[in-house]
This record gives C-alpha cells, structure tokens and sequence, in this order.
C-alpha cells in the first residue's frame, strides 16, 4: 500500500512537470530490446518547484547524454519526503522507477538519484547490474558531496553534481564491472541491486550464503502473517517422522490454548550469525506469531558439531514479559537433560508444554489447580477436597487414609479446616507464595474467614511452610508456626505430617508448640558453656589476685608532664609493591542463580525486538 | 674493727629508736624523745652524676671485696659484745643488748646515701593492712585465717637508685602505606614503603631502681610508687630501730634497667606517633642516650613472712603509704568448688530462662 502511494504521489509530480514542459520527449517505446531504453518521461523532475524549467531541461539532456554514453539509465529525482508524507523514499523510488518503465535494455540497467530536500541528503539506487560497477565507498563519497553543492547552486546543483559523479567515475574507470565491490547487493536474477548511500548495503549476513527463506534484501523485508508455514522445521533431521508429526500435533493444541504461535526449529548451522540472531531470523522471516505483536516463541536448536546448542527466542512484550531469567533457567535446566542425552523429541515436547503452562498460567510447571492468567477467580469452600494432598506419591495408601481421619476429627473438634499438601517443589514461586495459592485456589478453610491451616511439605529440600488463616491466626504466633515447620522437616513425609498434627494438638492444648528435644539440649550446652566461659574468667581474676608482685616494664609513671618531644626528621619513600587479587565481581545478570546466557532484549536482523535464553550441549 | 655509732638517750643512755609516728628518736626506756639530727653535720661527698658517666666501680670495689671469711667484726659499745655484720648490712641491732647500731664505716664518702624516706607506717599496723589484704582473695584455704601466723617483721632501709633526667635520641622505622581499589575483577594492592625517622625527647623524674639482691625485684616494683617529695637528706639517726642495707647489685645492671624502663616508654610514645601516620611500622634502629642525675635513697620497707602449713609465703609493705604485696597461697579444693559453683549457677540461671521463655510462649 505504502508503496501505491508513493508511486501515486510522484506520479503527480511528474505529471505536473510533463504537462509543465508540454508534451513527451519520447518517441513512446515500452518494450525493448538491448540498447533501447524509454522516454515516455522526462529524466529529471522535481516535486518542491525549485527547479526551473531550464534547469530541468538541462538535466534531462544530461541524463540522455549519460544514457546513450554508458548505456545505464539514469533518473534524478527532488522530492520533499516529509512535506510529501514518504517514509521510505527507496521504496519510493523503485516504484517510480519501475512503473515509470526507466531502465536501459533487458536488465533495465540504470541508477535513480533521489535528492530528498527535506533530510538533505542523496539516495543512489542501483539497477541492473550497475552497483557491481561502483564501489560503494565511491557512492556514499558521492552522496555526501553532492549535497554540498546546494548551498551555492539550489537543487539543480545537488542533482546536477550527483550526476556528474557517476559521470566522472564511469569515464575514469569504464562500465565494466570491477570485480567485487564492497557493499555489493545478493544481486541475482531479478537484475536489481542496490546500494545506499547512508551505508545500509543490502545484506548478505556473515558472507555465507543463507538458506532459502532469508530475504535477499533485509532492507526491504516486511512483517507479514504465515499461518500456514509449518511449526515445526527439521531441516537438522533430528525428529523421526512420527515424532515431527506429534510434536506438530502438541504444538497445534499448545498455540490454540495459549494464544501464543509456538515453532520449533532445527538446523545444522547458523550461517555465521549468533544463535540468538539466528532464530530471530528464522521467527522473523517467515511469517510466524500470532497479532500485532506477533506473540509467540521459537526453540531453535542448531546441531552444528562446532556450535550445538539450542535458543529459545520470544517475541511480543506478554510473552518476553513472561519469560524471565528465572523461568529461562528453570525451563532450560529441565531441557538440557534432554539435550545431552539426545532425546531430542521427548526434550522439546517437555518445552512445548512447559511455555503452554507459562503462557497460559503465568508459572511454567504449576499443576493445573493453579487458574488461568487473566481468570476472574472466585473464592470457594471445597468441603469435598482431600485434605491430605500428596503431589509426591510419598504416602501409601493406609498412610493418606489415616491422616485424612486424623484431620476429620481434628478439624471437628478445633472448628478449622487442616490441610497436608506435599509437594515436590514449589515451581519458582516463594514457598509461602505457593502454599497460600495452594490453600486459595483449592477451596480450603471454615466459614467467611476461611479458618484454617496448612502444612505444605517439600520433598525437594525437606523444607516445610505452615500458613494459617482466619481464626488460629492468634494461635500460631511467630514462634509457634516456626516450630511446627522446622519439626516437620524430615525425610519420611508421612512422619512430618504426624509430627505436625501433634504439635497442633499440643498447641492447642497448652497454646504453644512444643520444642524440639534439639532444641533443648542446645538451650542446656549452650547454658554449660556460657556458665564455663563466665567460671573461667572468674578464676582467672581471682588467681590474678592472689599474687601481687610484678616486674615493672616502664617508667610511665614516671614520665613529667609536657616533656615529650617528637620531630619529623624525614619521611623518605622507598619503593611501592601492587599486588593484584582476583576478586570477580558477581554479574547481577545472574542473580537467577541458573546457567543459562539471558537477553531482557535483543534484535533480529528484521530489528524487531526479541528476548530469550539459550544453552550449549 | 669497724666504726660504729649508737643511738644512745642523753638522759639515760639506752638505745633510742626512731619512730615512724612521731618522726622523732625515742627512748622507750625513759620516754625521752629527740629530733634527729640535721643531716648538714654527716655530709661527705654526693656521688650525683650521669648515668654515662657515673663511676659505680668504686663503690662496687668496696661492696665486692668483702667476703665472707673477711668480715669485720664490730664491738657494741653498749655491752661490749662482738658483732658480725654482712657486708652489704650498715644498721642492725645488737642481738645481745638490742642496742641500735649503724656502721658508719659503710654510710660515709661514696658509701653515703643521699636521701632517705623515713618510715611513716608503724610495724604495728600491720597486721590491719594485712588482714585487709587478704579481703577478697577467695582461693585462699578455708583455714588459711585460722592457721596462718605472720612471722618476724623487719623494718628494713632498702637502698634504691633514683633517676631524674632526660631520656633522648633518633628511632628510624620502615613503615608502609596501603591503599586498595577495583579494576575489574581485581582489586588492586599499593603498598608504598617509606624510610622514617623521628627525634624523640622525654624527661623522667625520680624512677626508682632497687639496687638491693636481697629483696626481689619484683616485690620492689610492685611497691611503686614512693612519694619522693617526702625524701629527706640521709641522717643515720632515721636508721634508729631498723635494718638497713647498701646497695649490692652492679652497676650495669642497675643503668641497664633503668634505661630499658625508660626506653620502653619512649619507644611506645614514638610508636604510637608514628602508627597515626602510617598503616603499620617496624623499627629499623634506634639510638637513645639519658642524661640523668642519680641519687643514692633508702627506701622504707617492711619485709616478713606468713607462715601456713609449714610453707613460708613472703611479703612486703610499702614503708611510706603502707601498700601491700605478696604471694598468697591457692587451695585447690576452693578452686575446683568455686569453678563448679560458678559454673552450675551461671548456667542454672540461664537454663531456667530458656525454660521460662518456653513457657512465656517465646
């Protein structure tokens, strides 16, 4: 669209010179062989009326002179993109220069200069194969001096200077090509080239060449939507076909339920780029994500023997906000166990799933009992759920039957709700985070204050969070709800569990939970030791006391008053040492505590904006 | 035979004695009491000089040659009986008469003291100061107040070399400077080395050195200090009913710890002004020199033993201002049960306040 109108808004101005100069230069030819070039327009045109009629006059003949010459086309155009509302005057350009017909013989050779007043500065755009014929050091030399003509010699002198550059440099070194030119364009079959003269040469990345789907011109890509392409791209084999086939099929159902476009990746190289940049390309350039944002998250995985290793890019402020360094480790650690073991398949469907849960929930790996992000959650009483909720499988059958008993009876006997929960981890949330959730969402507690308690047990880290509601809330002060974790901290959760039911009962018996024999016997040591230390320093004055005489040492006693003198007589440096320590100053991009190399944010090729993390295996 | 001279009353001619209360000679026989005499009428040349320059030899000539074998015998003129005394012995009482001698062969020319303190604590308040003492020493055995007897109390003139001067000279140091900062992943360490050089002065009035081998020299230190302003000129009239000794120990020995008291306190004083500049200093060489006046004073002191279970445990008293040093016996019986008890309570206490705070809810 953007390019329609640009063609549309210089077709005006040129027309307005056409009508202005009265009628067509040219003898009306459109198809041409080699040597034949049309004339169906005028070479030079302004759309800011500063150029005379005279003055462009005299351009166009120039540009006719260069054309029968060095059989390139040559097009100056001086235009005011900001006034004109253009955006990108190269897009503008091809537009204009390729609907106008302007182009010398099959290749439609030719360069267009584009004198943009409004930035004054000079675009040179190549056609054909004429940018393998300039370097492009010459061409942005070019630029740059043509532009300081306007000062003296208004529009005219800028264009007319810029043509005299190309003129000069042909005449000096010829048309022929001059072997590799740097900045020189992937160039190809469509006969078009370009160079810049601001210096954004066309791209040709870590000169390799690149796969089929990098764009040629990086410069001119546009974001657009594929919902077609597929998600999964094993161009590295690494996947059976069943595997590639169900990891689709996870990936299908994954993407409906998050809302977010999942894609995985592999390949055997990364073509010179970074991992990083590599899978952002790929994310980028073949039309994946879902809205405006284009929301989603590529697993590249490069299996290049040099470089193997994998970087899971993320693309979209939800999903780069729900991706952080904590969670990127935590997912990669799990991921990398696959990795190394080369379980390529069951290592990705683990991912896919893991960033559906992140994406859909907030929190990667947390069981389904945690809501939805975005849910309108509302608080219930579930009188019908397990009071002894064991995630671990730790507890036997009997076990979990007698617990829930002892809990029944409790409960009816205090009038609050007792919960179990034992868990194997608390899923990169704080633990007393996950308990509450744990207690809230699974419609735990009596009555509208939801009375109750609950002692989640982690078999991760034999640590164990006790959170109380409503009504015990007066019970379980600090010291008590600090007994009843650390005696609940033990290998045999089944043990943990009795041992903090009868701490409740004691506490509700007494008002306090009792201590810990531990606790105890380092109450008495500690008692013993403090009344040895205080014994020996007692004896130690008393003997002092009982031998008085002492050979003197000093005479300070004997010192009189105000005699002392001191003089500096000299202060003379001798040498210096440095010593060096190797202290490292800790990286807060690590405070995660994981292995894995984290970007907040990055860009692409595209210079769309990306984050993510990645690890080498 | 050797020169003697008594203390003889003018009203009865028995030994008069000089007591610490009155200041003055009294006659306990008839009550008569006297000033002493001014010092003026027994002067004989001072030995004052510098500590570099002061000529000990001769002195210890004198104080050395006299051995045993060779001691010369004195005849109380009171009753006629012969008397041994040791050499370094020039006031004593005679063991026949209890007549008050002082040999005057041994206090004149360079023999002569130049001050004495006199005693201003009379014998008979000592057992008082002992006993208070003993107030607070808690490993002494249960029966140690009982069965304890303080033994002869002698009253003894203890001769004390003291110094007034001024102590001066150069201390060199090498001493460094250190600072530290970051450069990356280093921290970075410049110490800078310095050669420094201080003149110090300072001056010392009347440090006390115990010139005696008799009494240990500990003993004598712990009894520091000694109020020199009461010092008067030596008259042997103050020797009256005491023992009193010249000094024995060489001269060397007597300079040297007297210049290493010295040296100690102005090295610290150097020291310390010189840390406040630098991060830390050792000493490379030093050079002091004293220049000092040295008198010749016989200090007071009482001397006696405390008898316990058979052991002899020693004591003195500080003549002048009646402080008290001495070594003290330990049961070990208290040791153990007061560790014990200290022990047990002190951890007792702080038991039954873990317990109560249990209770408390805490």
């Amino acid at each position: 669209m953007k390019r329609i109108i640009s063609f549309l808004i210089i077709c005006l101005i040129v027309a307005a010179a056409y009508l202005n100069a009265g009628g067509i230069v040219s003898d009306g030819n459109t198809a041409f062989a080699d040597g034949k070039y049309s004339t169906d327009y005028y070479r030079a045109s302004s759309s800011t009326g500063n150029l005379s009629e005279a003055q462009r006059n005299e351009l166009d003949k120039d540009c006719i002179s260069f054309i029968d010459k060095y059989k390139i086309d040559m097009v100056l155009v001086a235009v005011d993109a900001k006034e004109k509302g253009i955006s990108d005057i190269e897009h503008s350009a091809d537009g204009y220069y390729e609907d106008c017909g302007f182009g010398y013989g099959k290749n439609k050779s030719g360069i267009m200069i584009t004198y943009d007043v409004s930035e004054n500065k000079v675009h040179y755009t190549f056609y054909g194969n004429t940018a393998e014929l300039i370097p492009q050091k010459y061409v942005k030399f070019a630029a740059k001096s043509s532009v300081e003509m306007f000062d003296e010699y208004g529009e005219f002198g800028v264009l007319y200077s810029a043509l005299a550059y190309m003129r000069d440099y042909f005449e000096e070194h010829g048309t022929e090509p001059q072997g590799k030119k740097d900045g020189g364009g992937i160039g190809g079959d469509s006969g078009k080239s370009k160079g810049d003269s601001s210096g954004n040469s066309a791209k040709s990345p870590g000169n390799n060449k690149m796969p089929d789907w990098y764009p040629e011109d990086v410069s001119k890509f546009e974001f657009f939507h594929d919902a077609d392409a597929p998600r999964v791209v094993d161009v590295a084999d690494i996947f059976t076909d069943s595997e590639e086939k169900e990891i689709a099929g996870l990936i299908s159902r994954s993407s409906a339920e998050s809302g977010k476009d999942i894609v995985v990746f592999t390949d055997v190289s990364t073509y010179g780029l970074e991992r990083k940049i590599y899978a952002a390309d790929f994310y980028d350039f073949n039309g994946y994500g879902f809205g405006e944002e284009r929301e989603g998250v590529c697993l590249m995985i490069c299996m290049d023997p040099d470089d193997r290793g994998w970087w899971t890019c993320c693309t979209g402020s939800d999903t780069m906000g729900l991706y952080t360094q904590d969670i990127a480790n935590s997912i990669d650690d799990e991921l990398y166990n696959y990795m190394v073991d080369g379980d390529y398949a069951a290592g990705v469907s683990d991912w896919i799933k893991n960033m559906k849960t992140l994406f859909v929930k907030g929190i990667p790996f947390i069981p389904e009992w945690y809501p939805d992000r975005g849910s309108d959650f509302v608080r219930t009483h579930d009188s019908s759920a397990p009071r002894v909720n064991d995630a671990s499988g730790k507890l036997t059958e009997t076990q979990l039957e007698e617990l829930e008993s002892r809990i029944g009876e409790m409960s009816k006997r205090f009038g609050y709700d007792i919960v179990i929960h034992i868990s194997n981890s608390s899923y990169n949330m704080l633990s007393d985070e996950y308990a509450d959730s744990f207690y809230v969402y699974n419609g735990y507690g009596f009555g509208e204050n939801y009375d109750g308690i609950i002692a989640v047990l982690f078999t991760s880290s034999d640590t164990s969070r006790v959170m109380s509601y409503g009504s015990i809330a007066d019970k379980t002060t600090e010291v008590n709800l600090s007994r009843l974790e650390s005696q609940s901290e033990r290998d045999d959760k089944y043990e943990a569990a009795v041992k903090f039911l009868d701490n409740l009962e004691h506490m509700e018996k007494t008002g306090r939970v009792p201590r810990s024999m531990g606790n105890w016997i380092f109450g008495l040591t500690a008692a013993l030791i403090i009344g040895l230390i205080v014994a020996l320093i007692d004896m130690a004055a008393a003997k002092a006391g009982m031998k008085t005489p002492r050979i003197a040492f000093d005479a300070n006693n004997y010192i009189v008053k105000g005699s002392l003198f001191i003089r500096a007589i000299s202060d003379r440096f001798l040498r210096s040492d440095i010593t060096r320590t190797y202290d490292p100053i800790e990286d807060d991009d690590d405070d995660g505590g994981g292995d894995s190399p984290f970007s907040s944010s990055y860009s692409g090729s595209s210079g769309a904006s990306h984050s993510g993390s990645g690890r080498s295996f | 035979m050797g020169n003697i001279k008594e203390q003889k009353c003018p009203s009865c001619s028995s030994a008069m004695r000089f007591d610490p209360d009155k200041g003055m000679l009294v006659c306990d026989y008839c009550g008569t009491t006297s000033e002493v005499e001014s010092g003026s009428t027994e002067k004989t040349a001072k030995p004052e000089t510098d500590i570099e320059g002061f000529d000990f030899a001769s002195l210890n000539e004198i104080a050395m040659q006299e051995k045993p074998e060779e001691l010369p015998i004195y005849v109380c003129v009171s009753c006629g009986s012969e008397v041994i005394a040791n050499p370094e012995q020039f006031a004593l009482t005679c063991p026949y008469c209890g007549n008050n001698i002082v040999l005057t062969d041994k206090v004149s020319g360079n023999m002569r003291p130049n001050k004495v303190i006199p005693f201003k604590i009379n014998s008979k308040e000592l057992p008082k100061a002992v006993r208070e003492y003993y107030k607070g020493k808690r490993l002494l055995p249960r029966n140690f107040f009982s069965e304890s007897r303080i033994g002869k109390i002698t009253g003894l003139y203890v001769p004390f070399w003291v110094f007034n001067g001024r102590l001066s000279g150069d201390v060199s140091f090498e001493c460094e400077k250190s600072s530290s900062y970051r450069k990356g992943d280093y921290i970075i360490t410049e110490t800078k080395y310095y050669d420094v050089s201080r003149e110090i002065s300072v001056d010392f009035d009347d440090l006390p050195i115990d010139a005696s081998n008799k009494v240990g020299d500990d003993l004598m230190d712990s009894l520091e200090p000694f109020n020199m302003d009461e010092a008067a000129d030596f008259n042997t009239g103050y020797l009256a009913g005491f023992a009193a000794d010249r000094f024995d120990v060489e001269s060397d020995i007597i300079s040297e710890r007297a210049m290493r008291r010295m040296a100690t306190s102005a090295m610290s004083l150097v020291m310390g002004e010189v840390e406040s500049e630098y991060s830390s200093c050792s000493v490379t060489g030093k050079k002091l020199s004293a220049e000092v006046d040295v008198s010749y004073t016989l200090l007071p002191v009482y001397l006696f033993d405390v008898e316990h279970n058979k052991n002899k445990y020693s004591f003195a008293v500080n003549g002048q201002t009646g402080k008290v040093v001495g070594r003290l016996p330990i049961d070990k019986g208290v040791v153990i049960s007061r560790f014990a008890k200290r022990t047990g309570l002190v951890s007792a206490i702080l038991f039954a306040g873990f317990t109560l705070m249990y209770f408390m809810g805490w």
